[in-house]
């Protein structure tokens, strides 16, 4: 990578407060985007990915780290510079009914972030809208439509025309395909996929399903309790994962092949909650290769070249 | 080989959301499940799996309409007096759904209501029933078991209600279990040990298994025929091999093609347009709008699910089959090799 990445996460945690005790949801994650390139962020319920990705965009408060985007300083910048960044910087949800205003058409939907930085008025506006609302592939006739009117897919692609309409150059998804059928879902893949070589956007995924990640990424980071536990490109990833999580993490995907049929190697109990992470290495407790100083002393994420894993016993090799 | 379960010709339908009448949403549906066997019921959100699943137990309440038969140690459950159908139901057939929490008691322990169960069922003491919960806590992979039996459902995890669950609806050993989506709710490797679990018992016990699921990973993994449904109707249904190696409704082998293809080329084959709303489907073939393969005597009648090309252990709801050789290789894997 010779050019500086687009974003870049230093040391990053968030805190929460839940029955007034305070934990970290993120915990000093330091990760980077290359201008162009697509991240996947995998991990299961309650790993912080979607906190991570709200904290990039300083969508919520960071407790410490740095963000950096392009040449901004994420984390100190005015609310006024922020807003006009925030053009650059958008978000897809998993739940676009939910994140879209049931009251709005999906004229004004879509025509809301050209509003917002009068990027486009009068005939230009609709005939903007009219041109991301092709390019996402949803009929013309939905523009006078409001968002229950629509079914899931369409809602989606709404969705992304919405975020797409202020041209920026980073996109965060989080969970887009989860809510949505399998047929419908490779349809929005595709779209995405599209959108980013013609646009050559940059991507956060944020996913807990692995092909999701595979078919789109260009590199994969694992997520657990907060933390990134491993970080490889995709290919690497799943032909070789090092990190015992990692590992397990793909043992216990179901194979659609019923002539692979395998025991599942599934690693026991369930993740430990953020609000009393175990000591240690967060793994420790369902860990079969976990030893002695595994509970005791926290690994390090180590990056050597492209690949990196926190583990005492898997992190260089 | 006599089915355990019989379903025939079952239609399900509820007032239409808009306008007079009633809309089916499951339509002619017949399905066997064989002893000893797990039987798939697969399809997208709305193709009428779940109500599918209701019906067999006579869950769904009026205004909902059910009609046909469901055999089951030969009688019809549909016509069964109450009375009888109760002591089928928790027993014999037992039923685990998506989401644990509805169907688990806030107020009473784990312990306690799968205590309950067998207590009403076998007609145990009660300190017998408690030592069998217990007991059934520890076979489906609980740990600390007799201290776990003393906890409220919202004191466990998600995983463990699901495992509550199983645990409550395997108590009474039923030949018949249906699972409708549930391992949908939680994480991957959760999902894994609940599947193993699944497996494992059906194996040591014997049963039956009915399960419901929008996933081809889990059917793959799970099942030893698989149906496949479609806007209400059943289109495809052949052992688990012969789905995934030669699909031959367009439908089935577009599913499987929308499958992220992990390491293959960066365009899936998207089926084009959604799943249509119950009632809101086209004449002739329910599939017809979306189908690569569409003719013009599909619009003209529906074809009957029949043995695609004489073989009577895979049938197809297709005037135009797939050959074949369609798939192209093999879907991939998502675990490392
Ligand atoms: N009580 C009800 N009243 C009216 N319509 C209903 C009722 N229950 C189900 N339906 C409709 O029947 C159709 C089939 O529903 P069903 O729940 O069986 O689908 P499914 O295949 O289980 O879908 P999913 O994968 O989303 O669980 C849907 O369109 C649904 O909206
Ligand atoms: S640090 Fe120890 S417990 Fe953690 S993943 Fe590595 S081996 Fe397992
Ligand atoms: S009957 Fe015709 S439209 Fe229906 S699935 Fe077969 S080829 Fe397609
Ligand atoms: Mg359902």
């Amino acid at each position: 990578m010779s050019e500086a990445p687009l974003l870049e996460a230093t040391d990053v945690s968030v805190r929460f407060a839940l029955r007034r005790r305070a934990f970290a949801a993120v915990d000093g994650v330091s990760l980077a985007i290359a201008q162009g390139e697509t991240l996947g962020l995998v991990g299961e319920s309650g790993s912080g990915k979607s906190t991570l990705g709200r904290a990039l965009l300083r969508l919520v408060p960071l407790a410490s780290g740095r963000v950096r985007f392009a040449e901004h300083d994420v984390g100190a910048l005015d609310p006024a510079t922020l807003r006009a960044l925030r053009r650059r910087m958008q978000m897809v949800f998993q739940d676009a009914s939910a994140a879209l205003n049931p009251r709005m058409t999906v004229l004004d939907l879509v025509a809301e972030g050209l509003d917002i930085h009068q990027l486009a008025r009068g005939p230009e506006r609709a005939a903007r809208v009219r041109a991301l609302l092709a390019q996402v592939g949803v009929d013309e006739g939905a523009l006078p439509a409001y968002p229950h009117e629509l079914s899931g897919g369409q809602r989606q692609r709404v969705g992304i025309a919405r975020a797409l309409a202020v041209e920026p150059s980073l996109l965060v998804c989080d969970e887009p395909t989860s809510a949505l059928d399998a047929s419908v879902r490779a349809q929005v893949l595709n779209l995405l996929v599209d959108l980013r070589e013609q646009r050559r956007l940059t991507m956060l995924f944020i996913t807990h399903d692995l092909g999701v990640v595979r078919h789109i990424s260009d590199r994969v980071a694992v997520m657990y309790l907060g933390r990134i536990f491993e970080e490889a490109p995709t290919e690497a990833l799943f032909e070789a994962p090092r990190h015992p999580y990692t590992r397990a993490l793909l043992a216990s995907a179901p194979v659609p092949d019923p002539t692979q049929r395998k025991a599942f190697v599934a690693p026991k109990g369930e993740a430990a909650s953020a609000l009393d992470p175990p000591s240690g290495c967060a793994f420790h407790p369902r860990c079969p290769d976990a030893v002695e100083r595994c509970a005791r002393e926290r690994p390090a994420l180590v990056r050597i070249g492209a690949r990196g894993a926190a583990c005492h016993l898997h992190g260089a090799a | 080989m006599t089915a355990l379960l019989d379903i025939v010709d079952l239609a399900v339908s509820f007032p239409a959301s808009e306008g007079p009448g009633m809309v089916r949403a499951a339509d002619g549906v017949s399905l066997e499940v064989p002893p000893g066997t797990t039987v798939g019921l697969v399809g997208e959100s709305g193709s009428g799996k779940t109500v599918t699943a209701l019906s067999i137990l006579r869950l769904l309440e009026p205004p909902a309409q059910v009609r046909g038969a469901v055999r089951f140690g030969g009688k019809n459950l549909l016509e069964l007096p109450e009375r009888e159908l109760r002591a089928i139901r928790g027993n014999r057939i037992a039923m685990v759904f998506q989401d644990p929490m509805t169907s688990l008691n806030p107020v009473l322990t784990v312990g306690e209501q799968i205590a309950e169960v067998v207590r009403l069922h076998e007609k145990r003491p009660r300190r017998a029933a408690w030592a069998r919960a217990v007991e059934m806590l520890e076979t489906v992979g609980i740990s600390s078991p007799a201290q776990r039996a003393r906890a409220y459902p919202h004191e466990l995890s998600g995983g463990m209600r699901q495992r509550v669950m199983i645990g409550m609806a395997l108590a009474c050993k039923p030949d018949l279990l249906i699972a409708d989506e549930p391992t949908t709710a939680l994480d991957v490797t959760v999902q894994a040990q609940i599947l193993e679990l699944l497996r494992r018992l059906r194996a040591d016990m014997g049963m039956s298994v009915l399960l419901i699921t929008h996933d081809l990973g889990v059917v793959a993994e799970t099942c030893d025929l698989v149906n496949v449904m479609y806007a209400g109707r059943i289109v495809e249904r052949a052992p688990v091999a012969r789905i995934f190696a030669t699909p031959r409704h367009p439908y089935t082998l577009g599913l499987l093609s929308s499958m992220p293809d992990f390491a293959g080329p960066r365009r899936l084959r998207a089926i084009p347009g959604a799943v249509p709303v119950p009632g809101k489907h086209p004449p002739g073939c329910r599939f017809a709008d979306r189908c690569e393969r569409v003719l013009d005597r599909c619009r003209a009648a529906e074809p009957a699910l029949e043995p695609a090309d004489g073989d009577r252990a895979h049938l197809a709801r297709c005037c135009n089959l797939v050959p074949k050789e369609a798939l192209s290789g093999p879907v991939r894997a998502g675990a490392p090799s």
